[in-house]
């Protein structure tokens, strides 16, 4: 609780958060100030003017002269008075167009939020911390490897086992152009020259001694795995700008989905339905 | 509005509370491994080959949008960079390995159009197709939207403008900040670029811009789309103005010509008037390279155009224009294919001096699911209305009078592989530029192309890259004045571990006669097994070994790599001529295949269900004193 507290205290100390306040109370002013507005008036103020007058200019790069203008405001106000009966008559009800306008509206309005918030270090540690499997290093490995090509062999398989017995296993296979020895390569270079399913081969293979065989695309190796250092994972200060990003890119997802699970709190959802299996199944869905 | 107001709050502070929560999970391992991230960019002098794509769309793009692509250029750069992405469809989305690089290539024409229908802004809504979408959209007949959309814009029916600044800039500023967040110098490029979604009568002259600066030059230059031009010139003066007035680089690559009806490689411009050498010399300088394979066709030849070649028939889109409004014609073909393109290139090096269609190859996919993959076991579609389904397969992609294309038709191809020094925008650009480059039709096999006239049997050691580049050029280079009778070429490919093994490799040849007619031959230059040439040189086919029950393949009748030096039996020092190599894998499964095999779907013999991946290099040209 006292952390919970402590860190209260400190979001009400970031300049983000100021701005956020500021933001909404300026929201709830607008919003109620729309309504002392009486139904009957419509005002034409300097933010209008501005408003039609940028647009204006935009599409035809140039002021509009005063009859332009003076032709802006009339279709403004025609669209203002209809607008406004359409309101008065409930036309936004039930319009499908309108109600996906608004929930984009109340959308990008929480995606600007998430988008404003510039997260500190900690944040990105905590949240490092948190998905740090998303931060994982590739295993490095020491290795040979000897290839049995199937080009050249009636059954590469079998002879790769034979080969196994020998004195020395690396020197029965064949040619390919990829090294024979690779020296601290991490997982993800080999699995770009030998495949996945080789590179994943690795990981559950003894050291220390020839073994095999393993299959890659190319067809059957064996393998000898001097070392092997287990993955780990970056540090925060190796990957921060790659936390950054992905920071904010989840940051944006869960917050918008936080924002509708909090304002579902406040319904209820219930199914009228005539088909009772349907209903029931929903109902358990949910 | 109170309660909301509050609700806000509450959540944003809920979600900081969270986001600062120390993780209880254990402190990260601490080891002794040398970092790589952040460290210095791995230069490789004799370079290195890099897998991208130039050519994907996202949501901006109003035909994506319309479609139902949902999900945009975060996706877009975390897909290709290797994780796990949620598709359109609700799709969980990886690729088997990251791709180096990729550009978000959406359409300039009606960049933000899409979110402009959605949002039922005032502009489009007081337009008459305005009017005809929203009542579609309310419908949710999406895809038909799409298609009005494409058809009308193909046509230029629209009845308002798709170039507005006012609309552009915003969204343009948005696709240059995504590329600068995602390119990361060193493992993964993002290229700042759009399409000039060039159309005239529906016939396909697309082009893909990319350039080679970072968001500093490029904010302040908007998209140039169709409706400022239709003709590829004003195009190019309108690049030649950005490299001016920013000193920048930027070049542009064409694609589909197969659905151009004989306009790509048109031996007149836009105007009607003959190719003069300006034309040549400007083209040649800005479309360096040519996407030849992509989901809507693969380009490299046309079974018309080379009846001696048994594998020029493949995957070939030859129906039609773009939306099927005019029907296709023999004569148009040779003007469609790279091959052919290439051919009459050379003549106009032979009659004006210099050659405007000199382009190397590289693929691309041309994805509108904000998905770059061109993998069969992983295709997405060409849009997110056939994310993988049971019925994809027979959705019609286009339906007009004249036929019909059907998503089946369309191809899990391909990427651009690009031999350059290190992962950077600079390094990868300069490389396209001199057109040391490679087109795949999805696999990712290495492929090593060199020409000169030095090379022996024992220059193919281990040091073979040295002496390519000590004694010849690499691929989309000229070969040097002639020291010897005939050239000869040294040509090795690595397949693809997760791809399959190498049925052949080929070497084709064009050249232009001393009266002007056009040649091109196909060499069987390498091949597995010991199969034998037959007495026209065809070596006989590979086999097939793909288990159509289960998807899989054995890669035992193919070979793990080829190589050959190779010299030219049929040379003559008066004709201009090119050379490229074309590799050929034996028999995979097709993604109709893994289709069937996951969802059960019932598919006619008309769908293919195996493919043979394939390579393109660029060529090397040779050119008489």
């Amino acid at each position: 609780m006292t952390l919970v507290f402590f860190q209260m205290k400190k979001i009400f100390k970031e300049p983000l958060f100021h701005f956020l306040f500021i933001g909404a109370s300026l929201f709830l002013i607008y919003s109620l100030g729309n309504k002392r507005n009486a139904e009957d008036e419509i005002v034409i103020d300097n933010y209008v003017i501005n408003e039609l007058a940028t647009k204006w200019q935009m599409q035809s790069n140039r002021e509009p002269t005063f009859v332009e203008l003076k032709a802006l405001i009339d279709l403004y106000i025609e669209q203002e008075v209809l607008y406004r009966e359409a309101l008065a008559m409930n036309f936004d009800h039930n319009d499908e167009i309108i109600k996906r306008r608004l929930a984009k509206k109340m959308e990008f309005i929480a995606d600007d939020l998430a988008e404003s918030l510039q997260p500190t270090d900690e944040m990105l540690t905590a949240y490092y911390n948190k998905n740090s499997h998303s931060y994982a290093r590739p295993s490095v490995y020491t290795f040979k490897q000897a290839f049995f090509n199937a080009q050249k062999r009636e059954s590469a398989l079998e002879d790769a086992v034979e080969a196994l017995e020998n004195e020395l296993p690396g020197d029965s296979g064949d040619p390919l152009s990829l090294p024979s020895y690779y020296s601290d390569t991490d997982a993800l270079k080999i699995s770009i020259d030998f495949g996945k399913a080789f590179s994943n081969a690795l990981d559950t293979l003894p050291l220390q001694k020839w073994t095999g065989p393993v299959r890659s695309g190319f067809g059957v190796h064996l393998v000898f795995i001097e070392a092997k250092k287990s993955s780990g994972i970056y540090t925060f200060d190796e990957v921060k700008e790659k936390v950054n990003i992905d920071y904010n890119f989840h940051a944006s997802n869960e917050f918008r989905k936080e924002l509708v699970s909090s304002l579902l709190k406040d319904y209820k959802i219930s199914f009228e339905l005539s088909d009772t299996q349907l209903k029931q199944e929903l109902i358990e869905s949910f | 509005m109170k309660s909301l107001l509050k609700v806000f709050l509450a959540v944003f502070s809920l979600f900081l509370i969270n986001s600062c929560t120390p993780s209880t999970d254990k402190e990260a391992s601490k080891d002794d491994i040398q970092s790589t991230e952040g460290g210095e960019i791995t230069s490789h002098p004799l370079n290195n080959v890099y897998w991208g794509d130039t050519h994907l769309h996202t949501d901006l793009s109003m035909d994506a949008g319309a479609f139902g692509n949902r999900i945009g250029m975060d996706e877009a750069y975390r897909f290709a960079r290797g994780e796990e992405v949620t598709s359109s469809t609700g799709l969980k989305a990886k690729l088997s390995r990251p791709l180096d690089f990729l550009v978000v290539a959406d359409h300039s024409d009606g960049m933000g159009l899409f979110p402009a229908i959605v949002a039922q802004e005032e502009w489009v809504m007081k337009t008459p197709e305005g009017k005809r979408w929203r009542k579609l959209y309310e419908e949710e007949k999406n895809s038909e939207m799409a298609l009005d959309i494409i058809f009308n814009f193909s046509q230029g029916n629209f009845s308002f403008k798709t170039n507005d600044p006012a609309i552009m800039t915003p969204v343009w500023e948005s696709v240059v900040e995504a590329a600068e967040k995602y390119n990361d110098p060193g493992k993964f490029t993002a290229f700042i670029g759009y399409e000039w979604t060039s159309l005239i009568r529906g016939n396909n002259l697309h082009r893909c811009v990319i350039y080679r600066d970072n968001g500093d030059k490029t904010i302040g230059h908007l998209p140039y789309t169709n409706e400022d031009s239709s003709d590829p010139e004003d195009l190019w003066k309108n690049m030649a103005t950005y490299e001016k007035n920013t000193g920048g680089q930027v070049l542009a690559i064409p694609h589909n010509g197969n659905l151009s009806n004989g306009m790509m490689f048109a031996e007149t411009r836009i105007n009607g008037e003959p190719i003069t050498e300006s034309y040549a010399k400007e083209r040649f300088k800005r479309e360096p390279l040519y996407e030849a394979t992509q989901i809507k066709g693969d380009g490299e030849s046309h079974p018309f155009l080379s009846p001696n070649d048994e594998f020029a028939d493949f995957e070939n889109w030859d129906k039609g224009n773009l939306d099927l409004s005019a029907a296709k014609t023999n004569d148009m073909l040779q003007h469609e294919y790279a091959r052919s393109g290439l051919k009459l290139g050379l003549k106009f090096q032979k009659s004006l001096g210099i050659n405007p269609y000199k382009y190397g190859m590289i693929g691309s996919t041309d994805s509108h699911t904000s998905l770059a993959t061109a993998d069969n076991d992983q295709f997405f579609g060409k849009a997110s209305n056939v994310e993988p389904s049971k019925d994809r397969f027979k959705h019609q992609f286009v339906v007009a009078e004249i036929d019909t294309i059907y998503t089946y038709e369309t191809l899990a191809s391909g990427y651009a592989a690009v031999w350059a020094k290190s992962n950077t925008r600079e390094d990868l650009f300069d490389a396209m530029a001199r057109k040391e480059t490679y087109a795949t039709t999805g696999s990712r096999m290495k492929l090593r192309f060199f020409g000169g006239w030095e090379f022996s049997e024992t220059d193919m050691d281990e040091n073979y890259v040295q002496s390519g580049y000590d004694k010849g050029v690499p691929m989309g280079g000229d070969l040097a004045t002639a020291t010897a009778d005939a050239p000869n070429f040294m040509i090795h490919v690595m397949m693809d571990p997760e791809s399959g093994s190498l049925d052949r490799m080929q070497v084709v040849k064009g050249w232009v006669n001393n009266d002007g007619s056009l040649g091109e031959k196909v060499y069987d230059v390498a091949w597995s097994g010991d199969r034998e040439a037959d007495a026209n040189g065809k070596v006989p086919t590979v086999g097939n070994s793909v288990n159509l029950e289960d998807a899989t393949w054995s890669n035992d009748i193919g070979a793990a790599e080829l190589s050959k030096v190779w010299t030219d039996p049929d040379f003559d020092a008066t004709k201009e001529s090119f050379y490229y190599v074309r590799v050929l894998e034996i028999p995979t499964p097709r993604w109709t295949l893994y289709d069937k095999v996951k969802y059960g779907s019932e598919m006619g013999p008309e769908v293919p269900l195996t493919t043979t991946e394939r390579a393109y290099s660029s060529p090397i040209w040779y050119t008489p004193n």
